[in-house]
Formats: C-alpha cells, structure tokens, sequence
C-alpha cells in the first residue's frame, strides 16, 4: 500500500494538470486575499471555484490510469483492489490538501490580518474547517468515481450531473427555506395614490413541521449550500449591525428557537457546525459505494 | 508436469452474453504457450480473468497453485506479469522514467536493472523522449521491459505483435525465445498470425467460442499434422481416380493440381497415375499448417 502510495504521488510531480491546478489555486488565493485586504470583502465564490479544480485533478489523474492501462498493471502484479482504491483516495486526498494550501496560503498572507480584525480565529478556523471539508468530500467522491467508471467522458458526465443534483437539490431547499413565515399586505388607494393600510398576513408557502426539517437536512447535506451558508455566516461578522457584541449575537440565532430560520444568516449560523459532519458523511457514503463497486468492476 | 496456471471450467458472461464457456487449460512451466482463437472467441477475457481484471462468474482457476479467490494468489500474481490488449505505461514518461516507477511499485531500486532491460528491449537510445511519442514497436517493447521489471516467472502477452512491423516481429519474437530459453520464463501468448505463432509456441489451446477446444503440445502437433504431397498433374478426373483406386484422401485444387494425403510412395502413385492415363508433371511434399490444422478443428474458414 505504502509504495503504491509513493508511486501515486510520485507520479503527480509528472502531471501538468496538477502544476496548472495549483496555479489557479494560487491566483484564486490571491483574488481572495485581495478583495479581504482592500475592501473588507469576503466571498466562498473564489472557495467555490476551488472545488472543481480539485475534483478535476483527482478525476483526471485517475483517468489518465485508465487510459494508460497502468491500473491494469497494479493489479496484474499483485496489489488487492482495495489497496488500489484506497492508495488513489489517499493520493488524492494529499493532493487536494496541497492545492487547498496554495488556495489559502496566499489568501491569509494577504488578506489574513484584515479577516482576523472582523471574525473571531476559531471562528475562522472552523469557517475554514467546514471549506476544507467540502473540498475534502467533492475530492474523494471525484475521485471514487473516477475509480468506478473508466471512460473519462463517462466519469465526467456522473460527476457532473451529482454536482447538478446537489447544488439543484440544496439550492431548491434554502430557496423554499426563506420564504418568511409572514408577509406584509399593503392596501392601495388608487383616488389618493398612496398605501392606506397595511397588515400581516400569514404566507402559504412557509413551510413547516417535518418538511421544514426534511429540507434543513437538504440544505446541511449539500455541499453546494455548505459553501454558500459559509457565506451568510461570514456575513453576519462582516455587514451585519447589532446591539450586543457579535459573538453574543451569534450565539442568541443559535439558541432562540423563536428566531426564524427563513432569514439566511439565522440559517447559516445554526447549520454551520453540522456542515462537518455531512461532508463526512459523503466521504462515507462515497468511499462505502466506491469500494463495492470497485471490487466487482471489470477492468479492461 | 508442474503447471504454472490451469482453469477448470471457466465461464465469463458479460449480462446475457457468454464469453468464455467451461474453458479448461493447462500451461506447463517453462513452456511457450499459444492460445489460438478467431477474433471474439475469448482469448483477451481468458487473460484478463488470469491477471486479476475481472472475475470469473464460474468456474475457477489457479495460478502457482493458488486457487484465484485465495489471498496467497495475490503473492502468486507477484511472480506474473502481462501485456492485454495494449501495453500499459505512462505516455507522459519516458522509457526509463516508466521502469522506475514499475520498480517503485515493486519495491525494488531500479538503477541498473532498469538499464539492462532497456538494453535488452533495445530502448536505450530514446533519453528524454516521452512515451506517447514512441512508434507501436517501442511501446510494445518498453510494454514487455516494463512487464520484466520484477524478474517474472510468468508472462501473459495478449497479441503482442499486432501492428508491428516485419523486424519489430523479429525482435520480439526473439525477445521471447531468449526470456523463455535464457531466464526460463512460461509466456502465455495469443496471436492471430498463427505462422509467427508457430516459431515460438511449444503448447497450443486453440479456443473457439469460448471453449478450449484442444490442448496439444508442439510436438504432438506436428506429428498428427497430416501430411500430403501436392501434385501438378495432366487430368483431374484420372488423379481422382487413381487416388481412390489407392484408397487415399484427396483434394482437387485446379485441374493442374491436387492434393493427396496419407502415405504412399512416389513410385506406386506413378504407377497409379498412370494406369489411369493421367500424367505426373511434378510432385512435392506439403505439410499441413497450423493454420489449417485450427481451421479443420473448428470445421469452418473463419477469420483467424
């Protein structure tokens, strides 16, 4: 197993589409570092071009042993299926740690001291934390296509469409999530041309009970609303007013249950610390469903 | 005799497509074996179910002994090395970088073993040319350099000379001969040029439709290979009929020529021929080939 791993990474110094992908992750690190540095600006945006950089590299490397028949190899000389798939998983889960460094390496050494003097560093640990495992999920989950399938229009074409249906899925559930529990019903008098009256009227398409909570977990579960709930959290330290101090503020969305959750942010705040542990368990999930299949696939 | 791999009954079926049905074989150590078969008859799937690619849905086989669903067959797997299909090595490398990684893989130091095998391969001239940019030949080569990396005792080449050209056919085939002969290595070989096939292979399975249909060696062969003699003669219609005045088979070609098969001597076909007013203009002695001797096993002409 060790030597396979060895021979992986090894083998990434001869791959230019690692040295290009590190290179982007460089300049998004930059790009990010710059807008925090400048205008007091933070996006996942930058983050979230990461994450197909990333899923790319792994897609694409174990691809190439696809096409190059060397996967063959390994086996034919005597390494299990199992050690196969885990070295490739290992190997580009390292490599994914490594672009993730030339993403925020430069995005703190630029921008680093300006984000310290708005958000709390644990709290900024953990922000990055919840990235980290979002990259490490959309990672490994490439990459265990990538194991499964071996043409590489095919594993694109699956990897693709699994990042559609999350980021449909988990966009359609935080946009059914903020409709507000209550709207404002203004009264119009057309003769004065003015509002005359206006009341509260409850909206019938706030969802509640167990639908609400069954799209919570479909907001928490994707990856593609992790990133952007990175944002709203980042948010509230960022732009948002409020008469106690911000750490306290946060703590208040996160344990007053009266506090709806339709706004963003409240969302965001009281979903953040189980990001985590949806990644993982789509690394889970991923690794469980990569191996079954991997031990049975034809290789040809 | 001590076998390095035998399948007992193998079958491999693809849903409801059936590759390789009860296919049952035997590879001697130390022998060169041919695996002959028309396109699709499931040599290649043989292969791959031999190296571990893809599992059998019945049947089973053992490599060194080692049934294949027994972990001990993954240190067996060790001693074996195989080229399918196409041989397998990193485009983006070089001929030398490619061994250094398969001796990586190994856990073994290249240094000097890997500039031996690139001589032996004759590859020590390509420096820092990438693999992809090698013409069929050289990957092949640098393929089997690469397959003996770890010092096999078994390799399995599937149609290693497809796409070569005349000399690249030499070499190889050489290449073949010295491992089997020098470092006594058994290679499992299927090709569809039967006579290349015939200059190295010392066992046959010939395969058709997913069965192995006969196991024979070299030998053995070349002793049941009928013999004939191919006549050119003056009328069809008397050679046949002083062939059957002889009780021998035989087979019109034109009606110049004719084959005759089985053992008579030139003097009493003469006497044959000419009792029958049929001239003998030349005769020569015509063993069959392999070709033709697959052909009658399969009872048809197919594409070979």
């Amino acid at each position: 197993m060790f030597k396979l791993l060895k021979t992986n990474l090894r083998h990434l110094t001869f791959r230019r589409i690692f040295l290009l992908a590190a290179a982007a992750m460089l300049l998004l690190g930059i790009d990010a570092g710059l807008s925090m540095r400048r205008n007091n600006f933070f996006t996942s945006e930058d983050f979230i071009f990461g994450v197909p950089i990333v899923a790319g590299v792994a897609i694409f490397i174990i691809a190439r042993e696809h096409s190059d028949g060397t996967l063959r190899t390994k086996l034919t000389i005597g390494y299990t299926r199992p050690q196969i798939f885990f070295s490739f998983i290992i190997s580009s889960f390292i490599c994914m740690i490594v672009l993730f460094l030339c993403l925020i390496l430069p995005f703190f050494m630029i921008g680093g001291i300006s984000f310290s003097e708005i958000m709390p560093a644990g709290k900024i640990a953990f922000v990055f934390f919840v990235i980290f495992m979002v990259y490490a999920a959309a990672c490994i989950g490439s990459a265990a296509i990538a194991l499964c399938f071996s043409r590489l229009v095919v594993i694109i074409a699956v990897t693709v469409l699994a990042a559609l249906t999350m980021a449909g899925v988990g966009g359609s559930a935080a946009r059914r999530l903020s409709y507000p529990a209550t709207f404002m019903e203004h009264e119009y008098d057309a003769r004065l041309d003015e509002y005359i009256a206006s009341r509260e009227v409850p909206n019938l398409e706030y969802v509640t009970g167990f639908n609400r909570d069954i799209l919570r977990t479909l907001y928490k579960a994707s990856l593609f609303t992790q990133m952007r709930g990175v944002d709203d959290y980042v948010s509230v330290f960022l732009y948002r007013g409020a008469d106690v101090p911000m750490e306290q503020y946060v703590e208040i969305c996160r344990n007053d249950t009266t506090l709806d959750d339709s706004d963003s942010t409240i969302l965001a705040i009281r979903s953040i610390y189980q990001f985590p542990l949806f990644a993982l368990g789509w690394i889970a999930v991923s690794l469980a469903a990569g191996i079954i299949v991997f031990r049975k696939r034809n290789i040809n | 005799m001590e076998y390095v791999l035998k399948t007992e009954n193998l079958c491999k079926s693809y849903r409801s497509h059936q590759v390789l049905r009860d296919a049952t074989m035997n590879v001697p150590k130390g022998s060169v074996y041919g695996l002959v078969g028309r396109n699709g008859a499931g040599k290649t799937t043989l292969m791959r179910l031999v190296c571990g690619l893809q599992t059998p849905t019945s049947g089973s086989y053992s490599l060194y002994g080692a049934a294949y669903n027994d972990p001990s067959v993954n240190f067996a797997r060790k001693r074996t090395c195989a080229i399918i299909e196409a041989p397998s090595i990193y485009q983006n490398m070089t001929a030398r970088e490619n061994l250094d990684v398969q001796f990586s893989l190994l856990g073994m130091s290249s240094g000097k073993a890997a500039d031996d095998l690139l001589e032996l391969v004759g590859l020590t001239d390509t420096g820092t040319k990438k693999a992809g940019h090698f013409s069929l030949g050289m990957r092949q080569r640098l393929g089997i350099a690469v397959t003996l990396a770890g010092n096999p005792d078994f390799i399995l080449l599937d149609e290693p000379i497809n796409g070569l050209d005349p000399q690249g056919i030499v070499e190889i085939r050489e290449l073949i001969l010295k491992l089997n002969r020098e470092k006594n290595i058994t290679v499992l070989i299927s090709s569809h040029i039967l006579s290349e096939l015939s200059l190295l292979a010392t066992d046959y399975g010939f395969m058709d439709k997913g069965h192995i249909i006969k196991e024979i060696s070299a030998r053995e062969l070349e002793r049941s290979m009928r013999k004939s003699m191919r006549c050119v003669i003056s009328s069809a219609p008397g050679f046949a009929r002083a062939a059957e005045k002889l009780a021998l088979e035989y087979e019109i070609i034109s009606d110049s020529e004719a084959l005759l098969f089985g053992n008579t001597t030139v003097t009493s076909l003469v006497e044959a021929l000419s009792s029958e007013g049929c001239e003998l203009i030349t005769v020569s002695g015509n063993d069959e080939s392999l070709e033709s001797f697959f052909l009658d096993l399969i009872g048809g002409d197919g594409n070979v």
